[in-house]
């Protein structure tokens, strides 16, 4: 039997990070994002280098997770150094020379510039999924997307199809799970080599997986109309997440602090 | 009290009706069972008793609203609790509380109420401390018994109940037909649709269907010992029943066989 497929990427711990609204946080990634932006010199970077990575420290995030979301972008961050600091044949003076191949003092500046923003970009902002959990999340996008509502957007509608999708990743994953079993009992092998193989042997697994989610909708849909679901409609929520007064406090002050640092640096 | 009169209903391009000229009443405080074989028309009774469902002809009341009366959709919905088989299928929310919460929810019960209630209904189950529990950790047996806290957490008089038990174990479904037994005491009329006989003597009353028709009403002994009903229905009789008749014809005096106990206390009075 594999390992039980995991899913998300919270890491639920009792920090003061984990503890701001979802709405609070989304904010700030808002600002840290601008703020990236608006500076033009590593020295500005470094200091944003600093204050993430503090932040990590402060919401218990291990390094290892905190940092797992660069490993994505390797490839860009790779063509983005080589890019500015490779040069075929230059006429000018380069640190490194290996035949016609240069590497160019200032052009690696600006490639460590742009790469170390990126690492930047993806550690911050995969700050905000490490420290909430989905729930929160989806929740606090519900309250940020209502007032789109006058503009006639479903937002209810979205916020419902999230929590139902997030309701039913880990019991689709379970069933997944059954199926891989039952399928090698019956002696398929997941195991062969090849992309298309691999394909190939996933067949048996997905087609039974996608006709029962057809029938869970059908029943999900008779259980939502049975308890009076209407669309958003006069709806009430048991949990509201609310704004407290220290993150409005957060909010304000970081933003200005973002902003203000990135337009000095 | 719901009350079908004279209803038939076909689905859209079906040539022969689900459920044909059905006539029967349920009143509050009652547990009904329901048995017929594959495609006798259960489920549809079930839909036409909130609303899912609008008859092709005749009429739903419940508590005297017709369900075909937009108007009182909401209500009918609310009164008429729906319970379906595969409790993985209907339970909405991301924890426990939060799909308790989903009826009342949608009918706009303000946020205190909704508190009371959620507690109230996880309380009537048996599954308090449990709130904040994702739902695909609990048990089988649990996550049915939370989709039932889901219907009662909307007041309703009525609990129907498709195939609860289905997919159960032994366990779970003692725990399912406990909490069962529990509400019909505190006058939440239970109308349970099943394939088990030996369930279906929790009730007074089993309707039987056939084709879309009513074969049997009455109580379930009577059912069980009327062989040629049972054998046009092609429903066989529990284990215990077939023991107790054929200990009956050795000369024992067994008066009822709803439980093992009521045998063993005929067998060994103590
Ligand atoms: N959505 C549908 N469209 C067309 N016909 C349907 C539909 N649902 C059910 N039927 C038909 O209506 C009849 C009654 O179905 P129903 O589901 O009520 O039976 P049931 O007694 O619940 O059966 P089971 O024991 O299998 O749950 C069957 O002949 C079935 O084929
Ligand atoms: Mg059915």
């Amino acid at each position: 039997m594999r390992a039980p497929v995991a899913f998300g990427q919270y890491v639920p711990a009792d920090s003061p990070v984990h503890a701001l609204d979802a709405r609070t946080k989304m904010g700030l990634v808002a600002a840290f994002t601008v703020s990236l932006f608006l500076m033009h010199d590593l020295a500005g970077l470094a200091v944003a280098g600093v204050l993430v990575a503090l932040v990590v420290r402060v919401s218990q995030v291990p390094w290892r997770i905190a940092l797992r979301g660069t490993k994505a972008v390797t490839v860009i961050l790779v063509i983005t150094l080589a890019a500015h600091a490779l040069r075929w044949n230059p006429a000018t003076v380069s640190l490194v020379r290996l035949g016609p191949l240069a590497v160019d003092g200032p052009g690696l500046v600006t490639g460590i510039f742009f790469a170390f923003r990126i690492v930047l970009l993806v550690v911050g902002t995969s700050l905000l999924t490490l420290t909430t959990s989905p729930v929160a999340l989806t929740d606090g996008l519900e309250t940020l997307m209502r007032p789109l509502e006058r503009l006639r957007f479903p937002a209810s509608e979205v916020a419902m199809m999230l929590t139902i999708a997030l309701r039913f990743i880990p019991t689709t994953a379970q069933e997944a799970e059954k199926i891989l079993v039952a399928q090698t009992a019956r002696g398929a092998r997941f195991d062969e080599s090849g992309p298309i193989r691999r394909a190939k042997a996933f067949g048996p697994v997905l087609v039974p997986l996608f006709v029962n989610l057809f029938r869970r909708a059908d029943d999900l849909a008779t259980a939502m109309e049975a308890r009076c679901y209407r669309g958003g409609i006069g709806r009430t929520r048991l949990h509201e997440s609310v704004m407290r007064s220290s993150d409005w406090a957060v909010l304000c002050l970081g933003t200005f602090g973002l902003i203000a640092l990135g337009l000095v640096l | 009290m719901i009350v079908f009169e004279d209803v038939t209903y076909s689905y859209p391009a079906a040539d022969v009706p689900a459920l044909d000229r059905v006539s029967v009443a349920l009143a509050h405080g009652s547990w009904t069972a329901v048995v017929g074989a594959n495609g006798s028309g259960k489920s549809t009774l079930a839909r036409l008793a909130n609303g899912l469902l609008l008859p092709s002809a005749g009429r739903v009341l419940v508590d005297g609203m017709d369900t075909a009366d937009e108007g009182h959709a909401w209500e009918v919905r609310s009164s008429v609790g729906l319970v379906l088989q595969n409790p993985d299928n209907q339970i909405v929310g991301t924890v426990v509380e939060e799909d308790v919460a989903f009826g009342p929810e949608n009918l706009g019960v303000p946020r205190e109420e909704l508190r009371l209630r959620v507690d109230g209904a996880l309380a009537a189950v048996g599954l308090t401390g449990l709130e904040r529990r994702e739902p695909h950790l609990l048990s089988e047996g649990q996550k049915q018994r939370l989709a039932i806290a889901g219907a009662l957490a909307m007041k309703p008089g009525c609990l129907v109940l498709d195939e609860p038990t289905a997919m159960l174990d032994v366990e779970g479904r003692g725990e399912v037909l406990a909490v069962l037994a529990e509400l019909r005491s505190a006058g939440t009329a239970i109308i349970d649709i099943t394939h088990d006989l030996a369930e279906a003597l929790c009730a007074q009353r089993v309707i039987a269907l056939d084709h879309g028709r009513v074969a049997y009403d009455g109580p379930v002994p009577e059912l069980l010992a009327n062989e040629g009903v049972m054998c046009s229905l092609g429903l066989e009789p529990p284990p215990l029943f077939r023991l107790a008749a054929a200990l009956r014809a050795r000369g024992f005096a067994i008066a009822e066989a709803r439980s093992a106990e009521d045998v063993v206390e005929a067998l060994w009075p103590s």
